[in-house]
């Protein structure tokens, strides 16, 4: 099965508006979730102004919220099984 | 702080942001008195009554994000008049760092206890029997407590077997250990200053944002910008990690060189100063038949000391903290010099109120929010390096403990009994024993944040992930 990847921006701007906590929330997920994923950290996905950005299976989200990003990842996951 | 109140502080930060870039653009006497209507057009969702609400809200929030108490601007004066007086002042904190803003305030029920829906109106009424003051009856079939009797003893919701009687606590109340927030006749809150030891709890806790501290952010970017005077940056040693893993302490120099700081020092390199200074002072003390010697790094713990246990004042170390030791070094070499603290902490800015040498102070959120208007990402800054001078004693200062450490390392051979008040709970707990001569200890390091400065209210990150990351630094 592939994995999800997800790149969250570690750049100042994504810092600043809540990427900390929006990688925290990954912790809230559970095992048979969190074991389909891969993480990393980059520089910046260049769309500083609309943070936090994470890159999630190769499309740029933007503005991402823990709740958008936990309903993002699980519609992937379902998808993912099927 | 971002791990609560994610709204309040975004916007926070969008204030503070937009601040420094119009301040560094020079535009900010002309475009400020439009930025509350941009921003309420901007953020879609509305948190008050009506746009004209939000609108005096983000109006006092600018106020105090520049700097300015109630008092310090006429009446009627627009937002524009008010970025002139900020632009005219030296960066100086205020003593009383913090503001409650009446506006905002929502005045949250004054009612200490409150009958619940869940009242069965029983047959054995416990509420009304243990109520020493008679003051629930019983109308339209359920507890009521009259207000006039009632003395908020508790003893109703203690006895209800249904637990239909709650005990409610304001937010910014709860969180204040010192109990310094009082209520006014509209029952708006109020901070008292007499007791506030200023370590920004209400900050975090008001759901509506309601308490926010003063902030040198204009005074110290238009100093940046004008680079009359050398601006020298003391960075406090709990900064590792807090722009995130992808900034090194290295990159973050050069970050604060490029938004035009002329000087980058750890004040980790004063700590171990002071560590050798307030150890010396405990041997002293000790042979002059003084037991017991407090810590006098944490602004907050100094003041609970100095307001709610005055006997116990004369044990306060005289030796002037990390931040106040390395601004007068640097001052002494440079008396043109503008020192700006760096640092997690809010308190540090009552502190540097009463300090001649330090002329500002910034937490780590303030500062970020100027890299952002400057465009910096510090994540592409590159380097391996350290921020600065600094070994592993001083360094270890950003944690509870640390500061114990590295006296018991300065002491060498001489044996000590030392206690770690962690958290401003503990510090009460610790100094009420004292007060009775019940501690058995020679130093006490008080910190008014669990963990220590790096669980300070102006940091960024959790205190778990740069735990790690500053024990990692402290050792390399
Ligand atoms: S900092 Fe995140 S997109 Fe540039």
């Amino acid at each position: 099965m592939n994995k999800i990847t997800l790149q969250f921006c570690g750049g100042t701007a994504c810092h600043m508006k809540g990427a900390p906590e929006l990688m925290a929330v990954l912790e809230l997920l559970p095992e048979q979730i969190t074991s389909q994923l891969h993480v990393s950290l980059t520089h910046c996905l260049e769309n500083c102004g609309a943070g936090p950005n994470v890159r999630i299976g190769g499309v740029v989200h933007s503005r991402v919220t823990p709740e958008s990003l936990i309903a993002i990842i699980k519609n992937l996951a379902a998808g993912q099984v099927k | 702080m971002s791990r609560r109140n994610s709204e309040t502080t975004g916007i926070k930060r969008q204030l503070y942001t937009a601040l420094a870039d119009m301040t560094w653009r020079g535009q900010l006497a002309a475009e400020i008195n439009d930025y509350p209507d941009t921003l309420t057009a901007e953020l879609s969702t509305r948190y008050r009554c009506c746009e004209y609400k939000e609108k005096a809200v983000l109006t006092h929030r600018l106020r105090v994000a520049m700097g300015l108490a109630p008092e310090d601007v006429p009446r009627h004066a627009t937002l524009a008049d008010m970025a002139k007086i900020a632009l005219s002042r030296t960066p100086k904190p205020k003593q009383c760092g913090l503001e409650m803003m009446a506006v905002a305030c929502d005045r949250c029920p004054f009612e200490k206890y409150i009958v619940t829906d869940v009242c069965r109106n029983c047959i054995a009424h416990h509420c009304r029997v243990t109520c020493p003051k008679d003051a629930i009856t019983i109308v339209n079939h359920r507890a009521y407590i009259d207000r006039s009797r009632c003395v908020e003893c508790g003893l109703c919701e203690r006895s209800c077997p249904f637990r239909a009687i709650i005990q409610v606590t304001r937010p910014c109340e709860q969180a204040c250990v010192p109990k310094a927030i009082v209520r006014d006749g509209n029952n708006v809150a109020r901070i008292d200053c007499e007791k506030c030891v200023g370590c920004a709890a209400c900050i975090p806790a008001c759901p509506f944002g309601s308490v926010a501290d003063y902030t040198s952010i204009v005074q110290v970017v238009s100093a940046l910008k004008e680079g009359r005077s050398p601006v020298v940056a003391l960075v406090a040693p709990s900064f590792v990690g807090q722009f995130g893993t992808k900034a090194s302490p290295s990159a973050l120099r050069l970050a604060l060189l490029e938004i035009g700081f002329t000087h980058v020092h750890e004040v980790a390199q004063a700590a171990r100063q002071v560590a050798e200074d307030e150890a010396a002072e405990i041997k002293h003390r000790m042979s002059e038949g003084k037991p017991l010697t407090l810590s006098s790094c944490c602004p907050s713990f100094v003041a609970t000391v100095k307001t709610q246990f005055p006997q116990l004042e004369e044990c306060i170390s005289t030796t002037p903290s990390p931040m106040a030791h390395q601004a007068t070094q640097v001052k002494a070499a440079n008396p043109a010099a503008i020192t700006v603290f760096i640092g997690p902490c809010v308190a540090k800015k009552s502190e540097a109120s009463l300090l001649p040498d330090v002329d500002a102070v910034l937490t780590f959120e303030e500062v970020g929010c100027i890299f952002v208007a400057r465009g910096i990402n510090i994540a592409t800054l590159s380097g391996n390096g350290t921020l600065g001078e600094g070994d592993t004693l001083g360094r270890g200062f950003a944690k509870a403990g640390g500061l114990t450490k590295a006296v018991k390392a300065a002491l060498g051979e001489a044996e000590i009994a030392t206690h770690l008040a962690n958290g401003l709970d503990e510090v009460l707990q610790t100094l009420t024993k004292a007060k009775k001569g019940e501690l058995n200890a020679n130093f006490v390091e008080g910190m008014a944040c669990s963990g220590g400065c790096i669980g300070g209210h102006g940091t960024l990150v959790n205190r778990q992930v740069t735990e790690k990351l500053l024990d990692r630094y402290c050792e390399a």
